[in-house]
C-alpha cells in the first residue's frame, strides 16, 4: 500500500516537473527584432512584438534608449526594461535609437542579447568589413546593407570595422602604373610589327614593280636560291599562267617532291624520285591544261635550258605567279630548316 | 471689487495655462539620408511635453510639394504619395517624450521637403470627461479645428543617386545633399589584375612575333 503511494507520488512529481519545465518555454508572444547599424555606431532597434494570447503587459529589455516612438513605462524593478501595455492588440511596434549596442576599441563590436522567442536581424553598413560573428546566422546582401539573421536566444556579437574606399592604396598605385605602361608597351610592339610588315611589303612591291618589266630578274633571284632539283619545279610554275587555279594542289605536289628528294639521298633513288616527281607534276599540269588552252609549260633537265625557258617566260609572267613563287620558296625554306 | 479680483485670478489662471500648454517642443534628432529608389530616408524627431498638467493628443500631417512618399513609424493611416496623415497618438503629461520616425521614399536624387506638421491638442481628463484646451486657454469638450495647434517638422531630407554603391550618412542632425559623407564600397581589383595579365600575355606574344621575324 505504502509502496503504491510512493509510486504515485513519484509519478505526480515527475509530471509536475515536466509541466513546470515546459510552461516557461511557451511564451505568449514572439519578437522580431531588426537592428540597423549606422556608421557612427548608433543603432536603430525595431521590435515587432506578435502577441498570441491577451497579455496585460509585456516586459521588454532595452539598452539606453533614445527617441522611443511609443508610450511605455520603465520597469521600477529593472531600469533596463520597458513595460508595454498591448491593450488587446495582436501586434505592437517599438522603435528606438541607442548607442549602447556598439563599442569601439581597436575594432567595432556589436553585442545584443536576444530573449526567448526572439528573432534577430542585423543590418550592417555596406562598407563595413565583418571580422567575426556569432555562428548560426543566415547572411544576405541587400542594397541597404549586409544582413545577418539569427533565431534566438543567443548572444549576438559582430566584430567589424569600417572599410572606407581606398582610392590610392598600394595595389591601386601599382595597377595605375602597370596598366598604362603595358598598354603603351603593347602599342609600341604592335606599331613596330606593323612598320616592319609595311616595310617588307613595300620592298616586295618595289621589287615586283622593278621585275615586272624584267621577269628574268625575278626568276634569277629566286632561282639562285634553289637547288637544281627544285629549279625544275620553279620553271614549271613560271611557265604556267593558270597555276593560281590549282595553287594548293601544286604546292602539295612540290612539297611531296621535295620530301621524296630528301628521303632518297642515293643517286639512283634521286633519279627515280626526280622522274616520279616530274611525272606527277606533269600530270597535274596536264589537268590544268585541259582547263585552259593558253597554258604553257616546260620541263627542263639542264641548267642551260632554264635560261632559254626564262626568255619564254617573259610572255606568261604575272604578279600572281611571283607570289606563288614566294610561297614555294617559303615551303622549301621551312622544309630545309626542319631537316636541319 | 470681488468681481474684479475673481476676473484677475481667472485671467492669471488662463495665462499660466497658456504658457504651460506651450511646453511642447520638437527637436530633430537625426537625419538618415536615402538612396533614390533603393533606400528610404529617415527623419527622427523627439517631441517633448513639459506641460505637467496636460496630456497631448496629436497626429502627423504631411503635404510635401516634392515627388516623394512619406510614412512614419506611427503607422499608416490615410493618404498616399506626398500626402500622409498618421493615426492619432497620445502623450502623457510632462515630463514625457515621444519620437516620430518619418520615412521618406524618393525615385530621384536631391533635397526634398517633407512638408510635415505635428498637429496637437492639449487636454485634461476630469471625471472621465475629456476637456480640450483651445488656443485662448478656454476648455471645451467639443473637438473642433481651433483646438489643434501646429509644430512644423518640415526639414529637407537628402537623397543620392541609385548608382552610388556604399553608405551615406549625415554627420549632423540637419543635413542637405552637400553635407553628406559617402563611404563607397572598396571595389575588388581582381578584374583590373586580370586585365594586367591579358596585357602581359599580349606583350609576350608580340615579342615572340617580333623575334620570329
Amino acid at each position: 500500500m505504502e509502496k503504491n503511494f510512493m509510486k504515485d507520488l513519484i509519478k505526480l512529481i515527475t509530471i509536475l516537473s515536466l509541466f513546470l519545465f515546459i510552461i516557461p518555454s511557451i511564451s505568449a508572444y514572439s519578437i522580431d527584432t531588426t537592428i540597423e547599424v549606422y556608421l557612427d555606431g548608433y543603432t536603430k532597434v525595431s521590435h515587432i512584438i506578435n502577441i498570441e494570447n491577451n497579455e496585460e503587459k509585456i516586459s521588454l529589455l532595452v539598452y539606453s534608449l533614445e527617441s522611443l516612438d511609443t508610450n511605455a513605462k520603465y520597469d521600477d524593478s529593472d531600469s533596463n526594461s520597458l513595460i508595454l501595455f498591448p491593450e488587446q492588440k495582436k501586434q505592437i511596434s517599438v522603435v528606438y535609437l541607442t548607442n549602447a549596442l556598439t563599442k569601439k576599441d581597436e575594432e567595432w563590436k556589436l553585442s545584443y542579447q536576444a530573449s526567448e522567442n526572439e528573432k534577430v536581424k542585423v543590418i550592417m553598413p555596406l562598407s563595413s568589413r565583418i571580422l567575426s560573428q556569432t555562428a548560426g546566422y543566415v547572411a544576405s546582401k541587400e542594397k541597404a546593407g549586409k544582413v545577418f539573421e539569427w533565431r534566438g536566444p543567443l548572444d549576438t556579437i559582430i566584430e567589424y570595422n569600417q572599410e572606407f574606399a581606398k582610392l590610392k592604396g598600394p595595389g591601386s598605385i601599382l595597377l595605375g602604373l602597370l596598366i598604362p605602361s603595358l598598354g603603351v608597351f603593347n602599342f609600341m610592339l604592335c606599331f613596330f610589327i606593323y612598320r616592319k610588315r609595311l616595310k617588307k611589303r613595300d620592298n616586295e612591291i618595289e621589287f615586283l614593280e622593278k621585275t615586272k618589266s624584267n621577269p628574268v630578274l625575278l626568276f634569277r633571284r629566286y632561282y639562285n636560291l634553289l637547288e637544281p632539283n627544285d629549279k625544275r619545279i620553279v620553271n614549271l610554275v613560271l611557265v604556267s599562267p593558270h597555276l593560281r587555279i590549282s595553287r594548293k594542289k601544286l604546292r602539295k605536289d612540290i612539297t611531296r617532291m621535295i620530301q621524296d628528294k630528301k628521303d632518297n639521298e642515293s643517286p639512283e633513288n634521286k633519279v627515280k624520285a626526280q622522274q616520279a616527281s616530274a611525272q606527277q607534276i606533269k600530270r597535274g599540269l596536264d589537268r590544268l591544261m585541259v582547263k585552259s588552252e593558253r597554258g604553257k609549260y616546260g620541263l627542263f633537265k639542264e641548267d642551260n635550258d632554264v635560261i632559254e625557258f626564262s626568255q619564254d617566260a617573259k610572255q606568261t609572267f604575272s604578279l600572281d605567279d611571283a607570289i606563288v613563287l614566294r610561297e614555294i620558296r617559303k615551303t622549301i625554306k621551312s622544309k630545309g630548316k626542319k631537316n636541319e | 471689487m470681488n468681481k474684479k479680483i475673481i476676473l484677475t485670478i481667472l485671467f492669471l489662471i488662463i495665462l499660466v495655462q497658456t504658457v504651460s500648454a506651450e511646453g511642447l517642443s520638437v527637436q530633430l534628432k537625426r537625419t538618415n539620408p536615402g538612396i533614390a529608389k533603393i533606400k528610404p530616408a529617415e527623419l527622427i524627431y523627439d517631441i517633448v511635453n513639459t506641460d505637467m498638467t496636460h496630456q497631448i493628443e496629436g497626429f502627423i500631417w504631411c503635404r510635401s510639394p516634392d515627388d516623394i512618399k512619406v510614412s512614419s513609424t506611427q503607422g499608416f493611416a490615410s493618404g498616399s504619395g506626398a500626402q500622409y496623415i498618421s493615426p492619432k497618438f497620445y502623450m502623457d503629461e510632462g515630463p514625457s517624450q515621444r519620437a516620430v520616425y518619418l520615412t521618406i521614399e524618393s525615385d530621384y536624387e536631391g533635397d526634398f521637403s517633407t512638408g510635415c506638421t505635428f498637429k496637437y491638442a492639449p487636454y485634461k481628463e476630469i471625471n472621465g470627461a475629456v476637456l480640450y484646451q483651445k488656443m485662448n486657454g478656454v476648455y471645451t469638450s467639443e473637438k473642433s479645428d481651433d483646438i489643434f495647434r501646429e509644430l512644423r517638422l518640415d526639414k529637407t531630407v537628402p537623397f543620392v543617386s541609385s548608382e552610388i554603391e556604399g553608405d551615406i550618412y549625415c554627420s549632423s542632425a540637419h543635413c542637405s545633399k552637400e553635407d553628406l559623407t559617402i563611404n563607397k564600397i572598396p571595389k575588388s581589383n581582381a578584374l583590373l589584375w586580370g586585365f594586367v595579365g591579358i596585357l602581359a600575355v599580349l606583350a609576350v606574344i608580340l615579342l615572340a612575333i617580333i623575334k620570329r621575324k
